[in-house]
C-alpha cells in the first residue's frame, strides 16, 4: 500500500491514479465514504493517504522481543560516597574551574571517596574535549565500577588508561613523551630500557626529544647510556641534550673530569708567582691584574679536543675578560658546591660564603647560579638565602626549597609587575607555610596584580596559608577606612580570600569525616 | 527539608552561567554571618566588598528572592548562593522568627499581589462587552481562516497533481512563502504545520513518506475546518485549537480545574517567529493525569517568564483543561512549590506503554508525540541500536544523543529506572529521567509538540 501510495505521489495524480484497491480489506468502508464524497483526484488522493498513512501508525508495533539486554549492570561499589557537606562544597569547588576541579579529585582520592551516580553523572557530563589525559585519570579513580562500567559499555576504555606499550610503540611523539615519563615516575629503569631499545631508530629530533625525558628521575644509573649517546650519536643536538643531562648528575664522570681539568687551571689559597716561560708570564699578569681575587691564582689550561667536544668556546665575548680565564669560567659554572668545597678546603656555608663576596671571577659575569639550578642543589639554595647575597634567579631558588625551607626566607621581590612563578606551585600544590605564605601576599600586594588570571588566583588559593585572609581582611578595612572602599585591583584579592575560604572549608569537611 | 529543590534546579533558576559559578562560589557558611528560615522564607547576611552586609531573603512561597546588593541580575547571585546553602548544608541553617526587614519585604508583597489582583477584577468588571463586535470579530476571522485554507488547499493540490518529484525548490522558501499567507489568513496553526513541513530534510532516507504524512495530515485539517459545524463540540474545539484559534483563558479557568500535586515531567523552548514559546509536561500524583501547558512571550523578554516551572519540581494546585480529544492542554491555576514526592508513576510493560500511544493516535490522528512515563525499563542495546527493555525483553528503539546514554548509566549503573518519553512512529525520544532527588533532563529536538 505504501509503495503505492509513495509512487503515485512522487509520479503525480496528473500522471497515476491512485489505485483504492490496494488498501487494506478494513480500510474499504472508509474508502468508499472518501470516494462518494465525489472529490477531484486530488482530493481523493490526500484523504486516502491520511487514513493509510495514521491507518499504519496507530497499528505499527515498533517494539519487539530481544534475546538479552546486550548491557549487564555496573559492579557493587566498594568504596563510600562523599557525604552531603562534602558533596556540596566539592560541588562548588568543581564549578569553579580546572584548577580547583583537580584539587577536588586528587583529595577525594586521597581520603578513599568515590563520587556518587549524581556527581558522575555530572562530571562525564562536561564536553569531554575539555578534560586533559592527566584529569581523565583521576576521574578513573574516582568513578569506581560505575565508571568502569560506562567506558566498557560504550568502549571508550581507551581513554582513560594509563598511556601504556601500545601507545608507546605507535603514538605520536607527544604521546611517546607522555608514556616515557609517567613510566619514569615509576620505574626509573624500566623507562631507560625502553628508550634503549628503539633510541636508534628514531630521527634526531625525535631522539632529543625522547632524551628530555629522562630528566624525570635522572640519576647515576642513566650514566652509561648518556655517555654513549654523547660520545657517538650522530645529531649535534642529541649529542648536546646528553651531555646536558651527564652535567646535571654531580657526581657523574663528566663532573669529575671537569673537576680535575678545572684543579689544573684554578687554585685557591696557592699563589702562584715568578712563573717563567710564556704562560707562566700570562699566569703573573693574570694575577696582578685580578687583585681583588688575591686568594685565587690561575694557571692556564690548554683548550683540548676533548674540551671542545663537550661544548666549550674558546674564545670570550666579554670585554676585557682573558681568554683563557673565559675557559677556566666555563668550566667552574658547571661545578657543583661540593667540588669548591673541596677545592677550597672549606665547609660549604663557607664555600658559599666565599663564592659570593670572593668569587674566582668577576661577579657581574660569573653565573655560579645556573650550576645551582643544575644541580637542584637546594642545599646551596639554603645557604645563599643565609648570605648576604642576592640571587639574580631567586625565584628559581626558592622552587627548590621545601615547604618547610621557604619558611626561613625572606623573599624580598619589588617588581611591580611580578607574577608568582609557577615553579613554586609544585606539581601537587601542596600548601606553603604561614610565613612564606605572608611574604608572598604581601609581594602581590606591592605589585600591580590586576592582570592575574582567574587560574593563577585558584592556584594561589590552594596554596596560600588560611591565615592570609585575615590579613587580607585587615588591609581592606583599612583600605576603606582611608579611601572609601576597595580599589579595583583589590576586588581580585577579595577573590583570593573567598576562594582559600571555600578550599580551607573542604578541606575541614573532609577531615571532619575522618 | 527548608527548600524542595536540587542545585541543578538552582542552575535552572540562575539567569546566565556567571551566575552559577558566582553563586556556588558564595555558598560557603564562613561568608554568612546571618542565616535562618521559616514556613514562608529563607533568608541571610552575606558579607560583601563594603562594611554592612548584604541582606538576602526568598521568598519560599512564591520562589522570589530580594537582595540589597548593587546587581540587576534576578536572582542575583546571592539568592543564589543562599539557595544552595539550604539545599547542601542545611544544618547552617537554623529555624528562627522572621527578622523584620524579611517580614516587611514579604507582606508589601502579599498586599502588592492583592492589589494587581484587584485591579484585574475591576478592570474587567468595567471592561463593556461589546458582543456584537465580537461576534462579527469572529465571523471576519472565520472567513479569513476560510479564504486562506482555499488557498492553502489549491497549492496541495498543485504539488501532488504535479507530483513529489518535481517539488517547486527551494523547498523550504515556498512553503514559508504559504506559511506567511496562513498567518495573513490568521490560521498560526496552518502555518505552524507549514514551518514543519519546510523543516523536512528532502536528503534523507524516507524523505517522500515523511513529506507526504504532513502534506495529507494538513490538507485533512484543512478540510475539517471547512465543514467544522458537522463535528462534534470537542472536535470542533480540538480543530480550531489545530487551526490557531485560542480558547479565553478566562473561560478555561473559569471551569472546574483539577487539584493535585503536580510533577513537572520536563520542559521544552523553542524559539519561532521572534517568539519563544515554552511547553512543559506535568502529571498529576494523585490523578495520574497528564497534562500539557504552554506559554509564549517575545523574544526580548527571554529572561523573563510569568511561570517558569523547574523540570522535576512539583508544583501544589489547580490546573485547568482546555476542551481537546486527548485532554491534555492545560492552564496553570494557582500552584506553589512544594516538596517533592517519590517520581512519577508510569507502565511497567513497554507493550501496554506503546497500546496507550496508538490508541492516542487512533483517536487523534493529528499528533505527532504522545508523553509516556516509563518505570523499571533498562537501557538496553540490539547491535548498534539503543532502546528500552521492559522486564520481559521487550525492546523499544529510542532517539537519543550521547549525553543522554551516559547519564542514563551514570545515574543507574544499568539497573531498573524511570524515564520520561514522548512516544513517536518508529523512535521514542528519552527526554528525563529522576534517580531519588536528581533529576536529570536533556534539550531534544522536537518534531512537533
Amino acid at each position: 500500500m505504501n509503495k503505492h501510495i509513495t509512487q503515485t505521489a512522487l509520479l503525480g495524480t496528473s500522471k497515476r491514479m491512485l489505485d483504492l484497491d490496494a488498501f487494506p480489506a478494513s480500510l474499504a468502508e472508509s474508502i468508499q465514504m472518501i470516494q462518494s464524497k465525489g472529490g477531484d483526484p486530488e482530493d481523493i488522493f490526500y484523504r486516502a493517504t491520511a487514513l493509510a498513512l495514521t491507518y499504519e501508525r496507530a497499528g505499527a508495533e515498533t517494539c519487539y522481543k530481544i534475546a538479552e539486554r546486550g548491557i549487564g549492570t555496573a559492579g557493587i561499589e566498594s568504596k563510600p560516597y562523599p557525604t552531603p557537606e562534602v558533596k556540596a562544597l566539592a560541588s562548588s569547588l568543581i564549578g569553579a574551574g580546572r584548577v580547583f576541579r583537580l584539587h577536588v579529585y586528587r583529595h577525594l582520592i586521597e581520603h578513599g571517596y568515590i563520587l556518587d551516580p549524581e556527581q558522575l553523572a555530572q562530571l562525564i557530563d562536561l564536553d569531554r574535549d575539555h578534560y586533559r589525559a592527566n584529569e581523565r585519570l583521576l576521574l578513573r579513580h574516582l568513578g569506581g565500577e560505575r565508571l568502569q562500567f560506562i567506558l566498557q559499555t560504550l568502549a571508550q576504555e581507551e581513554e582513560h588508561k594509563e598511556p601504556d606499550q601500545t601507545l608507546w610503540e605507535t603514538g605520536t611523539i607527544s604521546e611517546r613523551k607522555e608514556v616515557l615519563r609517567s613510566r619514569r615516575k615509576t620505574d626509573p629503569q624500566g623507562a631507560r630500557e625502553m628508550l634503549v631499545a628503539c633510541f636508534k631508530s628514531n630521527s634526531a629530533q625525535h631522539r632529543e626529544d625522547l632524551l628530555s625525558c629522562l630528566e624525570e628521575g635522572l640519576s647515576l644509573e642513566d650514566e652509561a647510556f648518556l655517555s654513549e649517546v654523547m660520545n657517538s650519536d650522530r645529531g649535534a643536538g642529541v649529542r648536546k641534550k646528553a651531555r646536558e643531562l651527564l652535567l646535571s648528575l654531580e657526581d657523574s664522570t663528566l663532573i669529575r673530569r671537569l673537576g680535575e681539568i678545572l684543579s689544573e687551571g684554578l687554585h685557591y689559597g696557592a699563589k702562584v708567582d715568578n712563573n717563567s716561560g710564556f704562560l707562566g708570564r700570562i699566569a703573573n699578569k693574570i694575577n696582578n691584574a685580578l687583585k681583588k681575587t688575591e686568594d685565587w691564582t690561575y694557571t692556564p689550561i690548554e683548550y683540548s679536543d676533548e674540551l671542545k667536544s663537550l661544548g666549550f668556546m674558546p674564545v670570550s665575548s666579554v670585554k676585557g675578560e682573558d681568554d683563557n680565564m673565559y675557559l677556566l669560567r666555563q668550566i667552574a659554572e658547571c661545578m657543583p658546591l661540593s667540588w669548591w668545597s673541596k677545592l677550597t678546603g672549606l665547609n660549604k656555608a663557607e664555600a658559599v660564603n666565599l663564592l659570593t663576596t670572593h668569587a674566582p671571577f668577576p661577579i657581574e659575569y660569573f653565573n655560579f647560579e645556573s650550576a645551582v639550578l643544575n644541580f637542584k642543589d637546594s642545599e646551596w639554595v639554603k645557604l645563599l638565602f643565609k648570605s648576604s647575597y642576592k640571587p639574580k634567579q631567586i625565584e628559581a631558588f626558592i622552587g627548590l626549597l621545601s615547604i618547610a625551607e621557604r619558611e626561613q626566607i625572606r623573599i624580598g621581590i619589588t617588581e611591580t609587575y611580578w607574577a608568582v612563578p609557577q615553579e613554586w606551585f609544585g606539581e601537587y600544590y601542596e600548601p606553603w607555610g604561614e610565613h612564606f605564605s605572608m611574604e608572598v601576599i604581601k609581594t602581590i600586594i606591592n605589585a600591580s596584580h590586576s592582570y592575574y588570571s582567574e587560574a593563577q588566583w585558584q592556584e594561589l588559593a590552594l596554596v596560600l596559608h588560611p591565615s592570609v585572609c585575615k590579613y587580607l581582611e585587615q588591609y581592606f578595612g583599612a583600605q576603606e577606612a582611608n579611601e572609601g572602599g576597595v580599589s579595583y585591583e583589590n576586588q581580585y584579592l577579595m577573590e583570593l580570600s573567598r576562594y582559600i575560604s571555600m578550599i580551607a572549608e573542604f578541606d575541614k569537611a573532609l577531615k571532619a569525616k575522618q | 527539608m527548608i527548600l524542595a529543590l536540587t542545585e541543578q534546579q538552582i542552575d535552572a533558576l540562575a539567569p546566565d552561567a556567571a551566575s552559577i559559578k558566582a553563586g556556588r562560589g558564595l555558598a560557603t557558611v564562613t561568608k554568612w554571618p546571618l542565616l535562618g528560615y521559616s514556613q514562608e522564607a529563607i533568608w541571610g547576611h552575606c558579607r560583601g566588598s563594603g562594611s554592612s552586609p548584604y541582606q538576602t531573603a526568598i521568598d519560599l512561597g512564591a520562589m522570589a528572592s530580594k537582595c540589597s546588593c548593587p546587581s540587576r541580575k534576578f536572582p542575583c547571585k546571592h539568592a543564589l548562593a543562599l539557595m544552595y546553602i539550604a539545599v547542601g548544608q542545611a544544618s547552617a541553617v537554623s529555624e528562627s522568627e522572621i527578622p523584620d526587614w524579611v517580614a516587611t519585604w514579604l507582606t508589601k508583597r502579599q498586599q502588592n499581589a492583592t492589589k494587581q489582583q484587584e485591579k484585574a477584577e475591576r478592570q474587567e468588571a468595567n471592561k463593556p462587552v461589546n458582543t456584537q463586535a465580537q461576534a462579527k470579530r469572529k465571523e471576519q476571522r472565520h472567513q479569513r481562516v476560510l479564504e486562506g485554507i482555499e488557498d492553502l488547499q489549491l497549492w496541495l493540490k498543485d504539488i501532488i497533481r504535479t507530483g513529489l518529484m518535481h517539488i517547486p525548490q527551494p523547498f523550504a522558501s515556498v512553503v514559508a512563502g504559504m506559511a506567511r499567507r496562513m498567518i495573513d489568513a490568521q490560521a498560526s496553526g496552518l502555518a505552524g504545520a507549514l514551518y514543519r513541513i519546510g523543516a523536512i530534510d528532502l536528503s534523507k532516507e524516507n524523505w517522500e513518506r515523511r513529506l507526504l504524512e504532513e502534506l495529507s495530515l494538513l490538507y485533512l485539517l484543512s478540510e475539517s475546518y471547512k465543514h467544522i459545524e458537522s463535528l462534534d463540540p470537542i472536535w470542533q474545539s480540538e480543530i480550531r485549537s489545530l487551526i490557531g484559534f485560542t480558547q479565553s483563558k478566562e473561560e478555561v479557568l473559569n471551569t472546574g480545574g483539577i487539584l493535585d500535586d503536580w510533577q513537572v515531567l520536563y520542559t521544552s523552548t523553542t524559539e519561532q517567529d521572534k517568539l519563544i514559546r515554552t511547553t512543559y509536561w506535568l502529571m498529576g500524583y494523585h490523578t495520574g493525569r497528564m497534562a500539557t501547558y504552554s506559554e509564549f512571550r517575545p523574544i526580548h523578554l527571554r529572561a523573563s517568564s510569568e511561570t517558569a516551572l523547574l523540570g522535576g519540581a512539583t508544583y501544589s494546585g489547580t490546573l485547568h483543561f482546555y476542551t481537546s480529544v486527548l485532554g491534555h492542554k492545560a492552564l496553570l491555576g494557582e500552584v506553589a512549590l512544594k516538596a517533592p514526592h517519590s517520581s512519577p508513576q508510569g507502565y511497567r510493560s513497554i507493550s501496554t506503554a506503546q497500546q496507550a500511544y496508538r490508541s492516542a493516535l487512533a483517536q487523534q490522528p493529528f499528533i505527532h508525540n504522545y508523553p509516556v512515563v516509563l518505570e523499571e525499563v533498562y537501557l538496553a542495546r540490539q547491535g548498534e541500536v539503543w532502546g528500552l527493555a521492559d522486564s520481559t525483553d521487550t525492546f523499544q528503539p529510542i532517539r537519543y544523543n550521547e549525553a543522554c546514554i551516559v547519564t542514563c548509566l551514570s545515574l543507574w549503573g544499568g539497573s531498573a529506572m524511570q524515564v520520561f518519553v514522548l512516544a513517536t512512529k518508529d523512535q521514542w525520544q528519552i527526554c528525563a529521567t529522576w534517580r531519588e532527588n536528581t533529576y536529570k533532563s536533556w534539550d531534544i529536538v522536537l518534531d512537533d509538540e
